[in-house]
């Protein structure tokens, strides 16, 4: 949205160049900066035309989008995608998500990540809005799935996509 | 309990909110608020806290509602002071529908918290007395600190899919603070209540008063308009043809809407109804004695 550095380290273009060209083809993400896709089914929520971070709004018709019925709405394929992933990220929707800071945006989440100003969930550390997670409603039909096994050959970069 | 929903004229008068203030005043025994519209349909009207204004000097409780798409979290914190200090006691998050539904559809919408963070953010102003930026609530940097004490709702729409996700989104909902929920118009009672059933399975009608909301019409247009042009929405066939055979499809219209009223009261967990009536005032008088909700039996409804 707004970019406010002026001007970027040569390290911090690296891990933004590095980030979109990894999560753009994994995640179609939209470098929001504060990335949420371990709690969101590993699909990126952030193409939501109302930018929701806390699930669907009500006017989703056969996992369609409302503003746009050719599009699939971001939050049905994040529900579907996390509930085929496995309970781990299935509980994780239930996570209330605080605001966004807009500042982030365009910027890279993993620069942010090592810097230490948000942690792995891509919430913000200084906890000024931080909110709790409830247990999960355990309202969501249930079942194991095999389809985390393609996770595993990312290795150590695995830590930033598991539930 | 019963609700209203009142839409802020357009024109810069409010002469038109009177005559639907004055049914609600007759039956101001049985209606505990009117909740007014914030802008509705992404469409320009005159300021919902304005209009909450009015229903206070008017003697009536009124419902604030604040929709995520018109302004960021700096101007609805600052709209919530000022309901406050207008002796707003109700107050009621919504996302909104999206600009491209509305009139300008080339705006830029806002959606700087959705409607679960908004709530999460109000409910720390009266819990805490903070505002999101941590700042405390108080006059002066010397007068005592002050949290603002409102009721917190919310809406939900039990017609959209998958039913399951609205139930999880209802939870998170009141996890964030709210108390009470409105839901979209119910046409469609058996879906209506499965999603009841799902919503006492998880205990949350313990939690929450939940509305259900009551659209009375007069005739089968508007359902083919809903049904066509509003998203996420169910209405059943059979009910357009039943409009579409009606004699008089005006009373046929308040007969759909009782019946309704009839099964939301055999569900459980369904604390009242939200009524919304567009411009037909007559037909809240009407569904209200049709539904025997009303406890001043000397008034007649006006034709
Ligand atoms: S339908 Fe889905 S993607 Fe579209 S605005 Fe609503 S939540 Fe966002």
């Amino acid at each position: 949205m707004f970019d406010y550095s002026k001007k970027k380290s040569f390290l911090s273009r690296a891990f933004t160049s590095l980030e979109r060209l990894i999560k753009v083809s994994l995640f179609d993400c939209s470098m929001c900066g504060q990335c949420i896709v371990r709690s969101t089914g590993l699909a990126c929520v952030m193409r939501c035309p109302k930018q929701l971070r806390n699930g669907p709004c009500g006017g989703t018709v056969n996992g369609m989008c409302e503003v746009d019925p050719g599009m699939p709405c971001a939050w049905i394929r994040a529900y579907d995608r996390a509930h085929k992933l496995g309970r781990g990220f299935d509980k994780k929707l239930d996570l209330i998500q605080p605001p966004v800071d807009w500042r982030l945006w365009g910027t890279s989440s993993w620069e942010s990540i090592a810097k230490g100003t948000i942690d792995l969930d891509g919430h913000p550390m200084d906890g000024k809005l931080s909110l709790p997670m409830f247990p999960a409603s355990g309202v969501a039909p249930r079942g194991k799935s095999p389809a985390r096994r393609h996770l595993r050959p990312l290795g150590a970069l695995g830590a930033l996509f598991r539930p | 309990m019963v609700t209203v929903e009142l839409l802020p004229p357009r024109g810069p008068s409010f002469d038109s909110i009177y005559p639907q203030l004055e049914v609600v005043k007759r039956h101001r025994l049985t209606v505990a608020a009117v909740n007014v519209t914030d802008n509705a349909s992404a469409r320009v009207r005159v300021s919902g806290l304005a209009a909450c204004k009015v229903v206070i000097d008017e003697g009536l409780e009124p419902v604030f509602q604040v929709a995520c798409r018109d302004r960021n979290r700096i101007a609805m914190q600052s709209d919530l002071l000022a309901a406050c200090a207008f002796g707003v006691r109700n107050v009621f998050c919504v996302t909104g529908d999206f600009v491209t539904f509305g009139d300008d559809p080339e705006a830029k919408p806002v959606y700087d918290l959705d409607s679960i963070q908004l709530l999460h953010v109000y409910n720390r102003i009266r819990q805490t007395g903070r505002l999101s930026s941590g700042v405390e609530v108080r006059e002066t940097s010397r007068s005592e600190l002050v949290t603002p004490k409102f009721f917190l709702g919310a809406t939900e729409n039990p017609f959209s899919d998958p039913v399951e996700v609205r139930v999880r989104r209802l939870h998170k909902k009141q996890q964030a603070g709210a108390q009470f929920i409105q839901t979209q118009c119910i046409f469609d009672t058996d879906r209506m209540e499965r999603f009841m059933e799902l919503v006492c399975e998880q205990g949350l009608d313990k939690e929450l008063h939940i509305l259900g909301g009551i659209m009375p019409v007069k005739s089968h247009r508007p359902l083919e308009f809903i049904r066509d042009n509003i998203p996420g929405i169910r209405v059943p066939d059979a009910l357009i043809n039943r409009m579409k055979n009606a004699k008089n499809a005006e009373m046929e219209g308040i007969e759909v809407a009782a019946e309704t009223v009839e099964s939301l009261r055999s569900m459980s967990g369904v604390s009242g109804i939200h009524l919304m009536t567009v411009r037909w005032h007559a037909a809240i008088e009407h569904l209200l004695i049709r539904s025997g909700l009303t406890q001043t039996n000397e008034l007649q409804p006006t034709p």
